[in-house]
Order: structure tokens, then C-alpha cells, then sequence
């Protein structure tokens, strides 16, 4: 399980891109983001999860350069957003939360728009035009008005327009909000293209199972990081542990439930869910699945099927949120 | 450094390109922004009518008044500014007919117009009207001026047609003069005295008469003389000269001595006298011969123009009209242009992006620039050769003051562009911008009608600098004055740094 630390001396820790400590950002007093510190590590993807107004887009802006920190400190690829030159802003692909292109001008119009925006000239665009839309899928819509294609189509049109200058890092706000399932999987595909391609991506999203597309995950709620973790981890720590689902074929006497929770690897709670059927928490699923069929056999209880089961990212944010909620 | 100029370009060149590209996926609002100041130049072309208002008029005039006659006469006169709708006594119903504007002009006429002269005071003819314009009121009372002008005019020809009458009579005293210096001749050559002195008293007394008569049957030539400080061919004082100089021959001849054989002398004197008055004949033949209309109305004017061609009406106005024009589209183009970015959420794009203030300024400024020039060269082409309009002056000054016009209006639209947070708030901006051109621009009133400080306003606006300068270059064909050039240049380069500041300052963090 990989562990996110905050180095000491960050500028000088070239695997990581963004940098942040004790961000914040005040609109009239009000905290939209609220002593935010991570790191991010290069060639990664993170997802930035939280609800609608917790501060997920403040956030981006505080850290493309758009929005400066009432207080605390940022570093993108090595310098303060507030301080970056043009170079810097060439290495930076930004996509915002709306469709920004222009529905008057065709795809390959705004594409070249936007590429021309960060300096490239006709041949570099032409180039990495080609590329772009076949990347996107929008080889045969080039010609069409903006706005006569649909959502989905927009969508993909804005993701190639911040990809045309090939930047080092990305930050897309919200990529596959509104759209369909089927293209949602294909952005993701695209963003681990990238990712194998050595870029890191720095995605927001509403969508809490796509934190298991990431290799990092902070969770934001009411402008403050709850946590950031590996989705894994995430799980683990959100639910106490890991789970087993075991399934007898009778009921679990009284005197063998007790003795079950008195084990060793059991961390957390017993619930039955139905059919003879329970819910254990354990330290670790890997050590205590042989330990339990072997205490089943000693109990003398017929196993019908004994798992590990994977509680969706939907559980894992509700529990947080319930920790949050709970906190404040 | 070449590789950040060249970059700088292309950026620069995203913004020219990609407006371009926008204006060109709407041919509509193409045709719209080319045609449509085009219509209304044309419609105002067509519809401005350079006619004086027939105003119906009805006059009040006293029972058995001896104007009435006199007014349905001249009333044809005035056929063009007046419809003479009738005469009537009663001044109540006039005034009602005008109240419920059935006529538009009430004329009453004095009760006695001779009893207010003889007491050295002038009649007054009282013109009534229901206008509200101020200009159709300054025409009404234009229009009075010349209607009571024209009735002095008809008294003053009546005076001298009796001058004339008397002229006429006192060439017959002349005549007489005539016969009386040659029978004083015949009776000096024969030396009969008592015959020469009863002729000498005939002429005394004929030449007398002459010289009272003349001097004020004169007196209207004499006027014009005075007035005009130049003798017209001397005519008057030649007549008064030879007629004192008759005097003194006639006086001279007074004192005939009975014992004198020899009357030489007096038979030459008698022999200038007939000269002179033959001479006096003459001349007052010609002053007989003067028109009574030239008596009482000596001089007229002519309006003639220096410049080369007959100047309509909408000439004069399209020197302006293509100013606001093009302000208009300048400004409303440029002020909806960066609200639409802010608005998309665009500008946030620019924000995070490479691109500087003064390159997205630079490429918008080149982009609107061009587009409101190709709209500049179609539409000053139609008003040349649609509308044809003269252009009398400079083409490369023409185009110089367009480009400064446009140049500084699309700085105004890019200043407003950064005040307004919402595509309405910018057109009104534009509007009313649109709306103090009209007004204080020089369009249909001159700049000296204002109160000076409105001048500052005025001078403020770019439609003035580019209406004075157009209308010195395409209707008078004189060479643009470099001060306003230079002062809307000025006002252009101000508002731009404005704007790159201003832009500046919204793209950086907030």
C-alpha cells in the first residue's frame, strides 16, 4: 500500500509535480478551500473526488494559476503557479469544466485555436491535429460545425483541445461529467494512455467509482482533503479493513458467533446480510481467508462459499462523509 | 528570441483567425453588417425630401379692411410656403381651427394699419401657430419676416410708380423749358428784350419747378447711391448739377439791359441752356425707364459655392452618416467580443494558457480591424457609385481617417467590453454611445450650438474628429487637418493602452 507523504524540501523532489501546503483559498471570508496539503506524484494519475461545491474546481484554479491562495503554498512542476512563465504554461494542458470552444468554428478550427494559444506553429499543429482526433475519435466529425456535434462529442473535442501541445501535466475539471458510461470508459482509457505515455493528469470528478481508475485519490468535502490514499487504501481505511463474505448452510449458532469474534483476525464488525450469510471485517483478507476455513472446519459449520468481497467506492465515500459529517 | 517572436505571432494570429473563421460561419451577420448601413444610407437618400412646408394659412381680417383685397392678391405669391385657405372675420373660429389644427398659420391683420403709421408706428401683422419643433417655429417666423418684407416691398413699388408719374410730368416741364430757352433766343438774336424777358421768366419759373419736383421725385435713386456708397453712373447728381447750373445761367439772363445792341453773350448762354436741358431729358427718360421692382429692391443675392460640384442634401450627410456608422459597428463588435469570452468561460482558458494580454488584445484589435474596414471599403463604394456621393478629396486621406476612426472606436468597444459583465450591459454601452453621436457629434447640429463645456463631450466622441475630417476631404476636397487627425489617433492609442491594462489585470490571478 503505498504510503503519500509530504517530502520536507519539496522543490527539490523532482518526481513530484504539484505540491501543495496548507492551501487555502477565501471568497469573502468564506474558505472555498481549506488548508489543502498533497503531493502529486509524477506520471500518476489523480483523482480529486468530492461532491458538487466542496471546492474541487477552486482547487484546480488555485493550482493552474488562475486563482492565488488567500494562503498556504502551491508548486506546479517546480514553481508557484503565481510566478509561472510562458514555458511553464506551454508544459500545462487545462480543461476546464464547461465546453469554452467556440460553436461557431468547426473541430478542427478550435482545435487549431487552441493549439495556436500555446505558441505551435502550422506544421506542429497539423501533426498533432491528426493525432488528436484520431486520439478522440473525432477524425470524421473535423469538418463539422462545434455546435451541430453532440455532448459527448464536445466533451472529446474540449480533452484533445488541451492535449494538442502535448503538456507534461494535466488538469481536467470534471472530464466525464454528464457523460455517457460507454465514453466514460474511453476517457478513461485516453487517460491511461497518457499516463503511459509518462504524462500525470490531475482529474476531478463527481463520479466516486472512478477513484479506482486513479493511482491516487484525495477526497475533498466542505473545501478540506479528507484524506488521500491509494484506492485501495482508501478502501481499506474507510471500511476498518477488508471483507469477508461467508456463507453457511445452516444458521450460525449463538456460542460460534461469540467465539468468531473473540479470533485474531477479525478487526471489525460481524453483520449478517441475509441467507445465512455474513459480513466480517478482518486485518487483511489475504491472512485471514485460510485462518477462517480452517476455524470453520474446527467448528464443525458446512461452508457453502467463503470470498473476499470489494465494497464499492459509493460505501467507501458515504463512510467518509459520515466520518466528516461526525467530525464536524 | 525568434522562437518566443514567432510564437508570439502565432498566438497573436489564433485570435485574427479564429474571429475571422466565426464571422465566416455567419454569412447572415455578414450580409447584415454590409447591407444594413447600406439600406439606411440608401432609404435616407431616398426618403430626404429638400422641400419647404406649404403652411395653411388663414387670415383674420377686418370687415371692409382695405387689405383683404390686397391679401388674396398676393397670397398666390407665396404659393410655395403658404395654402391660402381663406380670409375670415372672425378671429374666435381661427383660433379654434387652429387649436384642432385644420390650418396651421392664423395671419391677423391690423384693424388700421394707416391710423398706427400716421401715429409713427409700424403695423403689426401677428402670425398665430401651433408648432412645437423649434425649427418649425424658426420657420414660421422666417416665413413671417418675408411675407411682411414682401408687403413693404409692395408699398414701396406703389411710391415709386408715382414717382414715376411725376418723372413723367416733369419731362413735359422740361419740354417746356425747352420752348421757352429757344424763344428767349430768337427773341435775343433779334434783339427784341421785352419778348427775351417774358421767355426769360417762363424758363426762370419752369426750371424752378424742375428743380423742386426732381430733387424729391429722386430721392429713391439718390437712396440707393447712399446705401451703396458707389453713384450709379452719377445720374442723380448729374441731373441736380446741370438743373443748379441752369439756375445760374436762367438768373444770369435775369438782367437784360434794353440798350444793349449786342447780345452775343447771352445767345451763347441760351444756346448751353437748351444743351443742358436736353441733357436732363435724357436722363430723367432713363430714370423713367427703371423698373419700379429695381427702385425698391436694388440688390439681390446670389449663392454661389467654390467647390466643384453641386452638393444634394444627403451629401452633406454622409460624411457623417458613415462615421456613426462605422463607430457603431466598431464599438458593438468590440464590446461584445471579450464580455462573449468572459462569459464562455474562455477567458479562463486564456488565463491558464501562454497567451498574454496584449496578444489576445493585439489579435482582436487586428481581426475586428479588418473586418470593419472590408465593411468600410464595401460600403463607401456603394455611396460612391450607388448613392454618388463626391468625393472631391484625397482617397489615401480618406482612408487614414477610417482607419484612425475605427482604430479608436474599437479601443471604445474594448473598454466597454471590459466594464460589461453581460452581453446586454455591452450593446447598451455601444448604444449609448450611438445615441451622444447623434447628438453631440456634428450629425444634424453643429458643434457651436452647445454650451462649451458639452464640447468636451463632443470631443470625446470619435464620430466628430471623423466628420469634420470627412467632410473637409469628400466634400470640399481639402487636405485633413493633422491636429484632429492626430487628436483621434491619440484618443486611439490612449484607449488601447487602457484596454491592455485593464485586460492585463483581469487575466492575472485573482
Amino acid at each position: 500500500m503505498p504510503e503519500i507523504t509530504l517530502p520536507t524540501d519539496h522543490s527539490t523532489d523532482p518526481s513530484l509535480v504539484i505540491i501543495t501546503n496548507h492551501l487555502t483559498k477565501e471568497f469573502n471570508g468564506v474558505a472555498a478551500v481549506n488548508e489543502i496539503s498533497l503531493t502529486v506524484p509524477r506520471g500518476k494519475i489523480f483523482g480529486f473526488i468530492g461532491p458538487s461545491g466542496c471546492g474541487k474546481t477552486t482547487a484546480v484554479r488555485l493550482l493552474v494559476g488562475t486563482h492565488q491562495p488567500t494562503s498556504g503554498e502551491v508548486t506546479v512542476l517546480g514553481r508557484a503557479p503565481q510566478q509561472f512563465r510562458r514555458q511553464d504554461r506551454e508544459k500545462i494542458g487545462y480543461m476546464p469544466q464547461q465546453f469554452v470552444l467556440y460553436p461557431d468554428l468547426t473541430v478542427r478550427q478550435n482545435l487549431n485555436f487552441a493549439a495556436s494559444l500555446y505558441g505551435l506553429g502550422w506544421r506542429e499543429r497539423r501533426a498533432s491535429l491528426v493525432a488528436m482526433l484520431e486520439l478522440v475519435e473525432l477524425s470524421e466529425h473535423a469538418h463539422k460545425i462545434a455546435r451541430n456535434i453532440s455532448g459527448g462529442m464536445q466533451r472529446r473535442l474540449s480533452l484533445a483541445s488541451t492535449m494538442m501541445h502535448d503538456p507534461e501535466l494535466l488538469f481536467l475539471d470534471e472530464p466525464t461529467a454528464g457523460v455517457d458510461p460507454i465514453l466514460r470508459n474511453k476517457f478513461w482509457d485516453y487517460f491511461r494512455t497518457l499516463r503511459e505515455k509518462g504524462h500525470t493528469l490531475f482529474i476531478t470528478t463527481q463520479y466516486v467509482n472512478e477513484a479506482a481508475y486513479c493511482d491516487y485519490v484525495g477526497v475533498m468535502a466542505n473545501g478540506r482533503l479528507l484524506t488521500v490514499d491509494t484506492p485501495a487504501g482508501l478502501r481499506h481505511n474507510a471500511i476498518g479493513g477488508d471483507i469477508l463474505l461467508m456463507q453457511l448452510d445452516q444458521p450460525l449458532p449463538m456460542e460460534k458467533f461469540l467465539a468468531l469474534t473473540d479470533l485474531p483476525f477479525v478487526s471489525g464488525e460481524i453483520n449478517p446480510v441475509g441467507d445465512n450469510t455474513w459480513r466480517i471485517v478482518v486485518e487483511d483478507a489475504s491472512v485471514a481467508l485460510p485462518e477462517l476455513m480452517e476455524w470453520t472446519q474446527t467448528a464443525a459449520l458446512d461452508v457453502v462459499s467463503l470470498r473476499e468481497d470489494q465494497p464499492s467506492f459509493d460505501d467507501v465515500f458515504l463512510k467518509l462523509m459520515q466520518e466528516e459529517d461526525r467530525d464536524n | 528570441m525568434i522562437t518566443n517572436t514567432l510564437r508570439a505571432i502565432t498566438r497573436i494570429w489564433a485570435f485574427v483567425s479564429k474571429e475571422w473563421a466565426e464571422v465566416m460561419h455567419q454569412p447572415r451577420l455578414l450580409l447584415t453588417l454590409i447591407i444594413g448601413p447600406f439600406l439606411i444610407l440608401l432609404l435616407f437618400g431616398i426618403g430626404y425630401q429638400d422641400e419647404s412646408r406649404t403652411l395653411r394659412t388663414l387670415f383674420v381680417v377686418p370687415e371692409n379692411s382695405p387689405m383683404q383685397e390686397w391679401i388674396e392678391t398676393y397670397s398666390e405669391q407665396f404659393k410655395g410656403q403658404l395654402e391660402f385657405v381663406g380670409i375670415t372675420h372672425d378671429a374666435d373660429e381661427a383660433d379654434r381651427r387652429l387649436r384642432n389644427q385644420d390650418v396651421d398659420l392664423v395671419v391677423v391683420v391690423p384693424m388700421d394699419p394707416s391710423k398706427g403709421i400716421n401715429n409713427n408706428e409700424q403695423a403689426v401683422l401677428t402670425l398665430y401657430h401651433h408648432e412645437i419643433d423649434p425649427y418649425e417655429e424658426a420657420y414660421v417666423r422666417v416665413l413671417g419676416r418675408i411675407y411682411t418684407d414682401k408687403i413693404n416691398e409692395q408699398v414701396l413699388i406703389f411710391v415709386a410708380e408715382q414717382g414715376k408719374v411725376e418723372a413723367e410730368s416733369l419731362q413735359e416741364q422740361t419740354e417746356l423749358a425747352l420752348t421757352s430757352v429757344t424763344m428767349l433766343r430768337e427773341a435775343l438774336e433779334e434783339g427784341d428784350t421785352a419778348a427775351a424777358s417774358s421767355s426769360q421768366q417762363e424758363l426762370h419759373n419752369s426750371v424752378a419747378f424742375l428743380r423742386l419736383a426732381t430733387t424729391s421725385s429722386l430721392a429713391f435713386l439718390g437712396a440707393i447711391e447712399q446705401t451703396s456708397g458707389v453713384p450709379m453712373d452719377g445720374e442723380t447728381q448729374l441731373i441736380l448739377t446741370y438743373l443748379n447750373s441752369l439756375q445760374e445761367n436762367i438768373d444770369t439772363l435775369s438782367q437784360l439791359d434794353a440798350d444793349t445792341a449786342d447780345f452775343s453773350a447771352e445767345i451763347a448762354l441760351t444756346q448751353e441752356i437748351e444743351i443742358e436741358l436736353d441733357k436732363a431729358t435724357i436722363l430723367l427718360i432713363d430714370f423713367q425707364r427703371i423698373d419700379s421692382h429695381i427702385l425698391v429692391s436694388p440688390f439681390r443675392s446670389e449663392v454661389v459655392s467654390i467647390t466643384s460640384v453641386t452638393l444634394q442634401p444627403i451629401h452633406f450627410f454622409v460624411p457623417a452618416v458613415i462615421s456613426l456608422l462605422l463607430q457603431h459597428m466598431a464599438v458593438t463588435i468590440a464590446a461584445l467580443s471579450l464580455v462573449r469570452e468572459r462569459r464562455s468561460g474562455a477567458m479562463e482558458l486564456f488565463r491558464a494558457s501562454p497567451v498574454s494580454a496584449f496578444e489576445t488584445l493585439t489579435g482582436k484589435y487586428i481581426s475586428h480591424f479588418f473586418l470593419a474596414g472590408l465593411l468600410a471599403t464595401v460600403l463607401t463604394l456603394l455611396i460612391i457609385y450607388v448613392l454618388k456621393v463626391p468625393m472631391l478629396g484625397d482617397w489615401g486621406e480618406y482612408i487614414l481617417v477610417l482607419a484612425a476612426l475605427l482604430f479608436t472606436s474599437l479601443g471604445m468597444g474594448f473598454n466597454f467590453s471590459l466594464s460589461a459583465r453581460t452581453d446586454s450591459q455591452a450593446v447598451q454601452s455601444s448604444m449609448i454611445l450611438l445615441l451622444a453621436s447623434i447628438f453631440f457629434a456634428g450629425f444634424f447640429l453643429a458643434l457651436y450650438r452647445f454650451w462649451w463645456p458639452v464640447h468636451i463631450v463632443s470631443w470625446a466622441l470619435p464620430a466628430t474628429y471623423s466628420t469634420s475630417l470627412l467632410q473637409n476631404a469628400m466634400l470640399r476636397g481639402q487636405g485633413v487637418s493633422l491636429v484632429l487627425l492626430l487628436a483621434l489617433t491619440g484618443i486611439g492609442i490612449l484607449l488601447f493602452f487602457m484596454a491592455w491594462l485593464r485586460l492585463k489585470r483581469e487575466m492575472a490571478s485573482e
